[in-house]
């Protein structure tokens, strides 16, 4: 209605001018509504956010701004006690994020190859495999939980086991295999995308070449899915990054805090402990080594794509 | 045109007659969403049956989202509840915080009849600050002990119980004696630490958590035997371990001797479990202590609240307390109101200890303005107290992390 009455108040545009007004701002007027909860719902906050992170503030009361204070403590007072926790909590989510990507990666791409071979029932499998995907990790969690449970679970009971398998050193293993399993769907859906749209006659011709299975898989899958594997790379670092749910319903601070990832903590000292400027400044740090890492990323992928 | 000016007349007055009879409307908010919040809602349903005057909406959610709205909902001003229950180790906070108001004594006796001397004295003091009221008592829960009748029975051990207390040399001797008898289940368990290790803590000193009223002194002697008891009880395989799901083992007869709250009782009764109910484990019966919390009424602070409203939230108030045995009976809390042990079908329940007034001392009731810091640091460690950490070094770094988190807010 807005550009039509912009267009109606200047009776002098020519029919031509019209379209061309109309073709340059008709995008805005479809992106307008997410645009508009976009900034109220995400950016407006994170400017908050980052604000909040060079303020003092308990959540109830005014902010009162005090520069680089938060950032002097948590990088450089080693006495304090959210020195330690950054530094426990931003190590143990570099260490996640080591363990599981990996996984989330080779995992999918192999039941994506395994299903591109089309065996028969492949259909249910695919739908088997997705299914994690659907769940809210609050279900996730509960259910390995249960399921890994040292007196009841059916781990134990079926293999006669007293393992308790959420204390050391079965707790990253537990980490890793229940975030893969909730994950692999959605990257195993891209893989097989990805997989179906290889033209067909490269593999032939590399038959006629003489190669063998592996060398299909090195020389012609493998190049063919080089941006959807940067693409789930990327996604995937970044997702793992953001680790909270499975450690924290899974262990929660338990073993010492072996296991405690940084939003852990920045969620415990925002909300429970209203240290909501400290905490701030931890996801501010949190978000640039985000940032650094999936920069990295995009560069060698830039470069990549340039070769 | 006559009838016209009549009909509107007659409307009038209707409008005006029914607006002077309506009931005047309390918004309520509680803590209570389990099988608590089904038999909270019941009651006020049947408050709200019982006169017109008064109609309570309410409102229940759980303890954390409730901590974490309400704050925002009094700095915005609007929707406030006009009464709330929240457990009493937060009263102090939000009095410093300036959110709550304090009860006008005169308002609410004149209004309801509520003066201190019916209620539980442990519960209706712990909410005395600076020379003002806060708090009015629904209850007292408190983290006791279960045992099983039948497995006592079996394996005999019922003299360990004779005296209505049960001691931390008993629940090794009578491990012992069930061991000897061929009991291969777990003794006592390693529940909800904190409960447990403040339970202990008020036995041995003061049951201070802080002794200025802001920094935080548990660094002492009496902590740290608080939490060698738990290790040692641990270590000698007199426990469940870490992660056991206690609760399955007791209603499944495979533990003797379940220390839990209170609030558990239902369940108990729904697994078919011959139980018995104790004071927490003390190190002598003279001695005993349980830890204890209250549901408390309170009021936060809003503007706009009539005197009408806080007349009528004191009568809602009131028949919650003169009623309380259904909250007793269902939902396995004792009542902090009096009266309620002049009923004869309280006096049966298991849970009816926690209400005599001669054994008001029991009841271990903290009150610390940091308590939301306490308890997150205390609860993080717990379980490192026990099996892994220098307890020294754990006390060293609760403290250290109260402190730090003080000076950041």
């Amino acid at each position: 209605m807005f550009w039509g009455v912009l267009i109606a108040a200047k009776p002098s545009f020519k029919r031509e001018d019209r379209n061309i007004l109309k073709r340059d701002l008709l995008p805005y007027a479809y992106i307008g509504p997410h645009l508009f909860f976009f900034i109220v719902f995400f950016v407006t906050p994170a400017i908050y956010g980052i604000y909040a992170a060079f303020t003092k503030w308990d959540l109830f009361n005014e902010p009162v701004f005090i520069g680089l204070d938060n950032f002097k403590t948590l990088l450089f007072d080693s006495g304090n006690t959210y020195y330690k926790q950054l530094r426990n909590g931003l190590f143990n989510t570099i260490k996640f994020v080591i363990y599981c990507v990996p996984f989330c990666i080779i995992v999918p791409l192999s039941l994506a190859l395994a299903l591109s071979a089309r065996p028969k029932g492949n259909k249910f499998f695919q739908a088997l495999y997705y299914l994690p995907s659907l769940m809210s990790i609050s279900t996730v969690t509960l259910t390995w939980r249960y399921f890994f449970n040292q007196d009841y679970g059916v781990m134990n009971k079926f293999f006669g086991s007293t393992a308790n398998w959420f204390t050391p050193p079965y707790t990253w293993v537990m980490l890793v295999v229940v975030t893969v399993w909730w994950c692999t769907g959605g990257t195993m859906v891209i893989y097989q995308s990805a997989l179906a749209s290889i033209p067909q006659d490269q593999y032939e011709a590399a038959a006629v070449d003489g190669a063998g299975p592996v060398q299909k898989f090195l020389h012609v899958t493998l190049p063919n899915m080089r941006y959807p594997l940067m693409y789930t790379l990327i996604t995937t670092v970044v997702a793992q990054f953001n680790i909270y749910g499975q450690p924290d319903i899974l262990v929660g601070f338990n073993n010492q805090e072996a296991n405690a990832v940084l939003l852990q903590y920045i969620y415990e000292n925002s909300v429970k402990k209203q240290v909501a400027g400290m905490s701030s400044a931890m996801a501010v740090i949190l978000g640039l080594c985000i940032m650094a890492v999936s920069f990295v990323q995009m560069r060698l992928m830039v470069s990549d794509s340039k070769d | 045109m006559k009838k016209t000016l009549a009909l509107v007349l007659s409307l009038a007055m209707l409008l005006a007659a029914s607006s002077a009879m309506a009931a005047t409307e309390i918004d309520y908010w509680s803590v209570f969403t389990g099988g608590d919040g089904a038999v909270m809602q019941g009651m006020v349903d049947a408050f709200n049956a019982s006169q017109d005057e008064v109609h309570v909406n309410h409102t229940p959610m759980t303890a954390d989202d409730l901590y974490q709205k309400i704050p925002m909902t009094v700095q915005t001003g609007s929707g406030i509840p006009d009464v709330c229950v929240v457990h009493i180790e937060r009263i102090p906070n939000f009095v410093t915080q300036e959110l709550l108001y304090s009860y006008d004594l005169d308002l609410i006796n004149e209004a309801a009849g509520i003066v201190p001397e019916n209620y539980n004295q442990a519960a209706w003091t712990a909410s005395d600050i600076d020379g003002e009221h806060y708090g009015i008592p629904l209850d007292v829960h408190s983290y006791v002990t279960y045992y099983n009748k039948d497995l006592f029975d079996q394996d005999d051990l019922n003299e360990f119980v004779e005296d209505g207390y049960l001691t931390f040399d008993e629940i090794r001797e009578l491990g012992d004696k069930a061991r000897a008898a061929g009991w291969e289940g777990d003794i006592f368990n390693l529940g909800w630490l904190r409960a447990q290790i403040l339970g202990y803590y008020a036995q041995m000193g003061d049951g201070k958590l802080t002794q200025d009223g802001v920094t935080p002194s548990i660094n002492n002697e009496a902590m740290k035997t608080a939490m060698q008891t738990m290790r040692d009880l641990w270590q000698d395989g007199y426990t469940t371990v870490k992660n056991t799901d206690y609760s399955s083992k007791f209603y499944g007869g495979e533990l003797l001797v379940w220390t839990e709250g209170i609030w558990m009782k239902a369940a108990v009764v729904d697994a078919g479990i011959n139980f018995g109910m104790l004071p927490g484990v003390c190190y002598t019966p003279e001695n005993a202590k349980s830890w204890t919390s209250s549901h408390n009424f309170v009021q936060f602070a809003d503007e706009n609240r009539t005197e009408e409203e806080d007349a009528a939230v004191a009568k809602f108030v009131n028949w919650m307390g003169e009623n309380s045995l259904t909250w007793a009976k269902d939902a396995g809390q004792c009542p902090s109101h009096l009266s309620i042990n002049d009923v004869e079908e309280f006096k049966d329940m298991p849970q009816a200890f926690l209400a005599d007034p001669e054994r008001v001392d029991e009841l271990a009731i903290y009150s610390y303005e940091y308590w939301g810091l306490f308890d997150t640091a205390i609860s993080r460690l717990a379980w490192d107290f026990v099996d892994v950490m220098d307890i020294d070094d754990a006390l060293v770094q609760v403290e250290q992390e109260i402190n730090d988190a003080i000076a950041a807010q």
